[in-house]
């Protein structure tokens, strides 16, 4: 595994086509004491090898190409057609994470559920049909093999801010072996956008690849916070640091 | 040339389809009904779908198999089943369709070429399946309630699918068909006052019968007559010149009211029951001069200006390392015909405004206010005194709500900031101010990134949108009344995603120091923008041939006027050129060079070889006479009121009980309920900086008085931050606009305070929007209106003086009326209230100190700050009964600045600071219990029943530890007055006159938190 001098694990984070949350990931990741990369899409897609110089992938938040014909579908099929062989053999060895569009986009390429390139999960409206930001209250499985997630707490609150983030599967033997693999990271407390049994964040079996809709990147210090509480945010891209430093 | 039509539905999220259902459903029986989208795909060039592989890969762009079907070709329409398709017209953008043509080009074997170019078109739209028995009419008018504009969509409606109709919507192909405008041609105008008058007219182009007599003179002078006469234009003025003109000289970019010269005398207040403050008998030259910008040069002492009023937005130094940029816009006129369009294109023009800030700033904020009607104070669909051409107000609502939802949401900018007010003259033209905060580094590149400066050579590139006939007119159709014949090509599309990735280039740029100059492309298009920025170094050659068109057909004065979204022009150094294009065309952003800046003290624009026009900088920016305007106060007049449905209700008397019964109403009432249900759709927290966010506590429920930025996640110290609040007062225009403006500015100061900022440290924009205060036959009081015009301005300018905060930027809106018939037959006239909205930034020098609004913990002692006032003028309380009101009190401003300052220092002994404003303490009390569902024990035997409802004062409803109420009381003993305790109970308790009494913080939460939920629903 090729780090940087100081050992310190080098994370690609993606911005472009209407990505937005790619600062503060970068803050996060570097004050969780990884490095940050940001790249543009059109750099990853005109030289697909940058992602052998990095150990990590996120995929931030935003509205790529402004979320038409269904959320994060456009940034999936340029990732897939562009990118695709390096990125399926990137997710079998180093963490790959998505967060809210970069949720939806992981899900439109087929890499989650499973790293396999086939779609059998979707985002889609929230129940009440609009976009709603406030903070949620989270439940972690802490039986999940998710690599990113191993120094969280069991309940942690984050905020979420999304209009597709209503979890679905194609059908009930997609849920019961997301459920029984324990491929379901995160649940809501309080089901407040209608997903498939409260899902709000999930990993694929080897717990590489990880998304969630709320935003862990906004939650890292504790006066993001809208009430006293602590900040959980930064442990994401601590649990990933370690991780890659064995 | 094939073509190829499908729908796509979803089969898991029907919530557009139930909530259009609903409307149908309102007003017969819907026994089934389809909500699907569709999409059109039509060759340019034979066998592109061959080529294309096209039908392999529907499935993998257009639809998501997990959730979606795809269906080809027409559905099966039964007996009773109407079909609705609903398409763009032609020439309006079309994101859907523009995403979906990028997806086909990135799966072609070219993926690299541009979008624009690709062989294959698509149109996006919807089709609707309704099972019910409904006429045309009535489908109409459903769909027209706010999913379609006629000025954008065709509906093409039909009883069941049968043949003939059929026939007509399969041959689809010829419906987006441009016209092929012929040649195009100059037209040249005679320099005749009769001729060019009738153009005038013809085109709105909103001249004024001395500047046709200007231009006139202008162009017959020898001078201008031996220049002119190689084009051969020696006597004339081109068509292309004359609306150059036009949108430069348009009170929109102009401002002529301001710059007027004004006679102003009042009533004499003597003996008079109101003491309306006098101001003297006299003659002003130019508002904006004498007040406005005369405040900031009175305190520019203050040593934190960097650019004040010469750029896009206004620029203070609040931080070490980085500016702090901001800018208000409205954009009124435009949400009036298409509300969610007008909204977006606003928001996203006041972002471009930051970005076009300096070399360039990056937007990190975004607030909006909305003055808006609602069902109460609106006549009903049936009703005679209904306006004919006015939309319904919860119309304008849900559009300029979704508009700011979407253009700040996608932009990836928070909206941190704003309100809701509603009042029944805002019925017409509602107000919509959109707001943008804004950062840069202060030094790039060794330069100060302040200074815009353009050498001769430098090359003229514009990049972002194409050309087409949007928004032709907007800034000379924003300057005449709202009037029946509206032309559609004024209604503007936002494009956030093309906006987003236009921002990120810039920013890229900007780093790589290839930007001499930039400025956004808004009103009047790049004949405004080009022409001021042509005075940067003493002229411009462009040639409009360049500019990349959406489609064939304009006319070249359209191609210079067009106001075309997400556009920017740069002033890029030769040498950079080629870099400059290079890094637009990798970021997905289309760049052209247009030409340069040259020495010729003229604005010369081509097309190609042929010359369009040729304008004088200084006549162009300068030519313009003074305009003259009378302004005679009358005094106070009584509140006109368009309209209202139910009266207001009876009060009983003062005592303990009612105090209960009229806070619920006062709670739920439109103007005071909770905003959080529609603040939630706005992202106000992306780009992790916001400290203080709209509503916060434990039950996100707690009211914040301003939003606040940490700076340091933008590059800016450690705990250093900015906040932003705004005020908002119409209600006392009728009285005195002296007043308006002065309490306007308070709030706005006070919100800043509540929070815990400097208020040594402050800067304001004001944005005046007015009903036309410019004599004519149907404008009888436009001298009394001046006069408030001016009132205002001296309020604001005592305001800004007393309170040491400097004026920044600023804009106005003159022409807020409209003019036109009832149901009835009627004509009427309803023209918005004097309003100033004051946006007011300050810096938070320690952002750990920063105070919430709601109370903290149970034990801690509660007081008012703030001398109690006595008059309900203008008050909630006034709007929600039948009370007799006495005039109002003015604020004490210079001792409001001692309470204000004191507050600052003295912030780690406050637990909770709320702003005492709309409802008055009683509801600012229930609020700060709302946030941490907190209960307090309040003993207000010390209170006439006035002080509780009064909104005349500048009052702060606060918290303190017990532990510090000493310290507290010796710092505030003048002004601190201690009305109770937070309790854990759950309940709010008062003593009132002699009794005590009691409510449930749930039967009080109820109204409130619901109450914005009724102001356009049952």
């Amino acid at each position: 595994m090729s780090m940087n001098p100081k050992g310190c694990p080098q994370f690609m984070i993606l911005w472009g086509d209407g990505i937005n949350c790619e600062n503060e990931t970068l803050k996060a990741v570097e004050e969780a004491g990884g490095r940050g990369i940001k790249t543009h899409v059109s750099d990853l897609v005109e030289r697909p090898r940058l992602l052998q110089e990095v150990q990590g992938l996120i995929v931030p938040g935003g509205f790529s190409f402004g979320d038409h014909l269904g959320s994060g579908q456009i940034l999936a099929l340029k990732l897939e057609k562009f990118v695709g062989d390096e990125l399926a053999s990137f997710v079998k060895q180093y963490p790959v994470m998505g967060i809210c569009n970069g949720f939806q986009t992981l899900v439109r390429l087929g890499l989650l559920p499973d790293a396999t390139f086939q779609r059998s999960c979707s985002l889609i409206k929230n129940e009440q049909g609009h976009f709603v930001n406030k903070w949620v209250e989270l439940e972690r499985n802490t039986e999940s093999p998710c690599i990113w997630t191993k120094k969280l707490p069991e309940t942690l609150s984050l905020p979420a801010r999304h209009g597709e983030g209503r979890f679905v599967c194609r059908d009930e033997e997609v849920l019961f072996r997301l459920q029984s693999q324990n491929q379901i990271v995160f649940r809501y407390r309080e089901n407040f956008n209608g997903a498939t049994d409260r899902i709000a964040g999930i990993c694929d079996p080897s717990g590489l690849v990880f998304a969630l809709m709320p935003h862990p990147e906004a939650a890292v210090h504790e006066w993001q916070l809208p009430f006293s509480g602590r900040a959980w945010g930064g442990q994401f891209f601590k649990s990933a640091v370690e991780y890659l430093k064995g | 040339m094939r073509s190829l039509r499908f729908t796509v539905h979803s089969r898991l999220d029907h919530s557009a389809e139930q909530s259009l259902r609903k409307s149908f459903e309102s007003l017969g029986l819907v026994t089934d009904f389809q909500l699907a989208k569709v999409y059109w795909l039509i060759e340019k060039t034979d066998g592109a779908f061959l080529d294309l592989k096209l039908t392999e890969k529907l499935d993998k762009i257009f639809y998501d198999p997990i959730s979606e079907d795809l269906q080809k070709g027409w559905p099966e329409v039964k007996g009773q089943e109407n079909f609705v398709e609903i398409r763009f017209l032609a020439g309006v953008t079309d994101n859907w369709a523009r995403s979906a043509t990028e997806a086909l080009a990135l799966l072609s074997s070219d993926p690299h070429q541009p979008w624009q170019n690709f062989p294959v078109e698509v149109h996006s739209g919807w089709q609707i399946l309704i099972q019910g028995d409904f006429s045309k009419n009535q489908i109409e008018e459903v769909l027209y309630q706010g999913f379609a504009n006629p000025l954008l969509h065709k509906l093409e409606i039909t009883g069941g699918l049968h043949s003939e109709s059929l026939k007509r919507l399969e041959s689809f192909e010829s419906f987006w068909l441009a016209e092929q405008g012929g040649d195009l041609e100059l037209k040249l105008f005679p320099l005749e006052f009769a001729a060019l008058e009738k153009i005038n007219q013809e085109r709105g182009l909103a001249f004024n019968d001395q500047e046709i007599a200007t231009i006139i003179s202008y162009y017959s002078s020898a001078e201008q007559k031996a220049r002119r006469q190689k084009n051969g234009w020696d006597g004339w003025v081109t068509e292309v010149e004359l609306e150059c003109l036009a949108q430069t000289w348009s009170e929109h970019c102009k401002h002529k009211i301001f710059a007027a010269e004004v006679e102003y005398s009042e009533e004499n207040s003597e003996g008079n029951l109101h003491a309306t403050p006098s101001l003297g008998n006299k003659k002003i030259t130019s508002l904006y001069k004498s007040y406005i910008q005369k405040a900031t040069n009175e305190l520019e002492s203050c040593g934190y200006l960097v650019s004040v009023f010469k750029d896009n937005a206004g620029i203070v130094d609040f931080d070490e390392n980085i500016n702090i940029c901001v800018k208000v816009e409205t954009h009124n006129s435009p949400s009036a015909l298409d509300p969610f369009g007008g909204a977006i294109t606003g928001i996203l023009g006041v972002n471009r405004d930051i970005l076009g800030c300096g070399i360039g700033a990056k937007p990190i904020a975004n607030m909006d206010v909305f003055c808006l009607s609602e069902k109460n104070l609106f006549p009903a669909k049936d009703s005679v005194d209904r306006p004919v051409l006015l939309k319904d107000p919860s119309v304008i609502f849900r559009g300029v709500h979704a508009g700011v939802e979407e253009g700040g949401n996608q932009s990836g900018i928070p909206t941190v900031n704003g309100g809701f007010y509603f009042a029944s003259n805002f019925g017409a033209k509602p107000l919509v101010f959109v707001g943008s905060v804004g950062v840069i580094p202060k030094i790039i590149g060794g330069l100060p990134t302040e200074l815009k400066q353009i050498e001769v050579g430098d090359k003229i590139v514009v990049a972002g949108g194409r050309l087409g006939k949007d928004g032709v007119h907007g800034a000379t159709f924003s300057s005449l009344e709202l009037h029946d014949n509206v032309a559609s090509n004024v209604v503007q599309i936002g494009d956030s995603i093309t906006q987003k990735k236009l921002l990120d280039f810039t920013l890229q740029a900007r780093d790589l120091n290839l930007i001499r100059a930039l400025t956004d492309n808004g009103a009047g298009g790049v004949s405004s923008s080009i022409g001021e920025m042509a005075t940067l170094c003493g002229g411009a050659r462009l040639d409009l041939a360049l500019h990349p068109l959406k489609y064939p057909g304009l006319e070249y004065w359209e191609m210079l006027i067009s106001e075309s979204q997400e556009r920017m022009s740069y002033a890029v150094a030769p040498e950079n050129l080629e870099r400059f294009l290079t890094l637009a065309h990798k970021m997905g952003v289309e760049a052209t060079c247009l030409g340069e800046f040259t020495q010729s003290g003229h604005f010369e624009v081509m097309h190609g070889e042929k010359p369009l026009a040729l304008l004088n900088l200084h006549f162009l920016h300068e030519g313009l006479s003074r305009m003259q305007l009378q302004a005679h106060f009358s005094g106070p007049q009584s509140e006109n009121e368009f309209y209202r449905a139910c009266p207001k209700k009876i009060l009983g008397p003062a005592n303990a009980e009612r105090v209960g019964e009229v806070l619920e109403v006062i709670l739920a009432s439109a103007n005071v309920a909770s905003r959080e249900p529609l603040v939630r759709y706005y992202d106000h927290e992306v780009q992790g900086a916001t400290r203080v966010k709209p509503y916060g506590g434990k039950t996100q429920q707690g009211a914040s008085d301003a939003g606040v930025l940490e700076l340091s996640m933008h590059g800016g110290a450690e705990f250093n931050g900015v906040a932003v609040s705004n005020g908002l007062c119409p209600q006392f225009s009728h009285y005195d606009t002296y007043l308006m403006a002065q309490r306007a500015v308070d709030e706005a100061v006070r919100n800043l305070v509540a929070t815990g900022a400097n208020p040594a440290k402050m800067a304001l924009v004001d944005n005046f929007c007015w009903p036309d205060p410019t004599p004519k036959k149907s404008n009888p009081d436009a001298s009394h209106k001046m006069a408030q015009l001016v009132r205002a301005c001296e309020g604001l300018y005592t305001a800004a003086k007393v309170y040491e905060a400097p004026l920044v930027s600023g804009k106005d809106s003159m022409k807020n009326d409209f003019i036109g018939k009832t149901q009835g037959g009627e004509t009427v006239k309803i023209s918005v209230p004097p309003t100033l909205l004051m946006t007011a930034i300050a810096q938070v020098p320690d952002t750990r100190k920063v105070i919430q609004s709601y109370f903290q913990k149970p034990g801690d002692l509660i007081y008012l700050l703030g001398r109690p006032t006595e008059s309900l003028f203008g008050s909630v309380l006034s709007q929600e009964f039948q009370i007799s009101v006495t005039p109002p009190e003015y604020p004490n401003l210079k001792d409001n600045k001692k309470l204000y300052s004191q507050i600052f220092k003295a912030s780690a002994l406050l637990a909770s600071c709320h702003d005492v404003s709309d409802g008055g303490m009683m509801s600012a009390l229930s609020e700060a219990c709302f946030g941490n569902w907190l209960g307090a024990d309040l003993d207000l035997s010390q209170c006439s029943w006035e002080n509780l409802w009064s909104e005349t004062g500048s009052q702060f409803v606060v918290s303190v530890s017990a532990e510090n109420k000493e310290s507290f009381e010796a710092l505030f003993r003048d002004y601190a007055f201690k009305i109770g305790q937070v309790t854990a109970t759950e309940t709010l308790k008062w003593k009132f006159a002699t009794q005590t009494v009691q409510k449930d913080l749930k039967a009080l939460h109820k109204g409130w938190s619901e109450g914005v939920r009724h102001v356009y629903e049952s």
